[in-house]
């Protein structure tokens, strides 16, 4: 026992199985492991380990059925291996060898492992190491192969009760395997469950690389057809493809708006070729009658405003009096733009009938002038006369007055 | 459980070649796709917007339809006197005094909008129509003023010596005709 020493993590175990290492001892012909690091989960190799002397003799396993049942855990030789490990063979294994690889440096470690147990043995330089386990009543065979120091392989198979049952191609090389290794030490079962552990460092790797070779996946079936050597390419196949589906699924929608956008094109560049009023000369001169008419749309002339101010002589002024004769010169007028109003003065003859004949009684009919015509400005007369006109075949006598309007500055359009 | 694959270098080396390829040349792709639907779709808007701006000013075609006498029609007084439609103002003039001034082309500092420009005139100098009232007067002098293809110096309303109707002298009245 290493009493000295009371591991409770995979490092402090491994310390232990490098301190044991150092001098490693077994005893292969007699079926036990003599000294060193040995492993179970099995009632097997608890009795190995009772029948055994070894000082220097650490037993290894996870927390399971079998190792409940030899009540290994309170011993303080038993160290319990985290389940996160145990549930992971393959992360266990390289997080492992990982770890052998810092804390034995280049020393000849070979890690057994499986689902259920670690163990840990040195070897030779090169050499060739090949375990059982027992879960649950199944065998489990691993192949560890150490070349120059270094972990190499590692080989799985598990074989369910009768090895024969299960022996497929697969299974049969490799059982073949265990043949030869059988051959050598003749203390060998692997049929039976967890009962032998050989030390096969006499071994050199070309005893197994044949066999390596042509190592294949566990199921095996699939291996020998030609789907199944595409299988390497899987991964890679399938990345590529995701890849390229990746890349259309991102290139189509582009390419679908190119082509919306280029029939669209082709629309109208068709209706603009058919139509002859997209011609460019088509197209300037309506352009240019377009300018046209919002140059005609402006006021000739201010004749709003004047037949506004008629239109407010004419309602203020009562019976039959209208306005005569109207003289605006026009060309003054249309020099200016609505709401350009300049000072104009507007001469109105105005005839009244007899009831108007007063000139203080035409005063309110120019205040109504004044403001009826919107322009709210000044209307005065500056005289009357009478005059005989003909009108609608009656001949009247007119009195005329003369009314000057004073046109309002810019601001003061009539509306 | 562990296993160990071998995998077929080769193929896995082609997949990687082929895949890096189609990246690589998906880049320049996708950038030449991106380019030519950008350039396609400016291009498809720019006629869009080219054809929509024809369509918006057509209603100036029908405007010039329905508002201006066509120049080859106008061979004669009669068609200018038609072409003036006073009549429908209910103005009256004397078509065989009637003159035609001159006739030249229209033309705009923006270009031309294929106009002719024909002016008339009497003897007296200017074009005297008549009115049945001064209101009438008036009110048709409004309506004149609103078209377009009536081009118009100056007025005078005066109450005519001879026929004691109210009269108007338009100056420098031209008419105006679609050349095409």
């Amino acid at each position: 026992m290493i009493d000295s020493i009371k591991p409770q993590t995979l490092l402090g175990l491994l310390n232990r199985v490098n301190a044991v290492s150092k001098t490693p001892k077994t005893d292969l012909d007699s079926g036990r492991v003599v000294d060193g690091v040995s492993f179970g989960s099995s009632a097997t190799h608890f009795e190995n380990y009772k029948s055994t002397d070894a000082k220097n003799f650490i037993l290894v396993g996870p927390s399971g059925v079998v190792s409940k049942e030899v009540v290994l855990e309170d011993s303080e030789d038993y160290v319990r291996l985290p389940d996160f490990l145990i549930n992971t063979q393959l992360s266990l294994f390289g997080w492992v060898h990982k770890d052998l690889k810092q804390v034995s440096g280049n020393r000849r470690v070979v890690l057994f492992a499986d689902a259920l147990v670690v163990w840990a043995f040195t070897l030779q330089k090169d050499a060739v190491v090949v375990g059982f386990a027992c879960i649950n009543g199944a065998t489990h065979t691993y192949l560890v192969v150490v070349e120059n120091g270094r972990l190499k392989t590692l080989e799985e198979r598990m074989i369910m009760g009768d090895a024969s049952v299960q022996a497929t191609s697969a299974h049969r090389d490799f059982l073949a395997f265990l043949d030869r290794v059988a051959a050598r030490f003749s203390k060998m079962d692997h049929h039976l469950c967890g009962t032998d552990v050989f030390d096969v460092s006499g071994w050199k790797f070309s005893d197994v690389k044949p066999f390596l070779k042509r190592r294949s996946r566990p199921t095996g079936a699939a291996t020998n057809t030609h789907i199944g050597k595409l299988a390497p390419l899987a991964v890679p196949l399938v990345c590529a493809l995701v890849g390229i589906a990746g890349l259309l699924l991102y290139l189509y929608p582009k390419y679908q708006g190119y082509e919306q956008a280029k029939q669209l094109f082709l629309r109208e560049s068709q209706v603009v070729q058919g139509g002859a009023e997209y011609a460019p000369s088509e197209v300037d001169m309506l352009q240019n009658r377009q300018k046209f008419l919002v140059e005609a749309a402006k006021p000739k002339f201010k004749l709003a405003s004047v037949s506004t101010y008629v239109d407010a002589i004419n309602s203020a002024i009562p019976g039959e009096a209208r306005m005569l004769d109207l003289k605006v010169n026009l060309i003054q007028t249309a020099a200016y733009r609505p709401g350009e109003w300049a000072d104009l003065n507007a001469t109105v003859m105005l005839p009244i009938d007899e009831r108007m004949q007063a000139l203080d009684q035409i005063q309110p009919v120019l205040e109504k002038i004044g403001t009826r015509s919107g322009w709210k400005t000044r209307v005065r007369t500056t005289g009357w006369r009478e005059e005989k006109i003909r009108t609608r075949g009656l001949e009247k006598t007119w009195r005329i007055f003369l009314i000057e309007v004073e046109i309002p500055q810019a601001g003061k359009e009539i509306k | 459980m562990s296993s160990i694959y071998k995998p077929n270098r080769i193929g896995v080396l082609g997949l990687v070649a082929f895949s890096m390829a189609m990246l690589l040349g998906a880049k320049p792709a996708i950038e030449r796709i991106t380019y030519a639907t950008t350039e396609q779709i400016q291009q498809a808007q720019l006629l869009q917007s080219f054809r929509g701006s024809v369509d918006a000013i057509s209603e100036v075609r029908q405007t010039f339809d329905t508002k201006f006498s066509n120049a080859s029609e106008i061979v004669d007084l009669i068609s200018v006197r038609e072409s003036l439609k006073f009549s429908e103002f209910d103005l009256k003039i004397n078509v065989d005094t009637l003159t035609i001034q001159s006739v030249d082309p229209v033309t705009l500092p923006s270009g031309d909008p294929r106009l002719i420009r024909i002016c008339v005139a009497q003897p007296s100098g200017g074009v005297d129509v008549f009115a049945k009232s001064f209101e009438h007067a008036f009110g048709s002098l409004r309506r004149i003023s609103e078209r377009v293809d009536l081009s118009i110096g100056s007025y005078i309303i005066s109450l005519d010596e001879k026929s004691g109707e109210p009269k108007i002298k338009f100056m420098d009245l031209c008419l105006l005709a679609k050349n095409a």
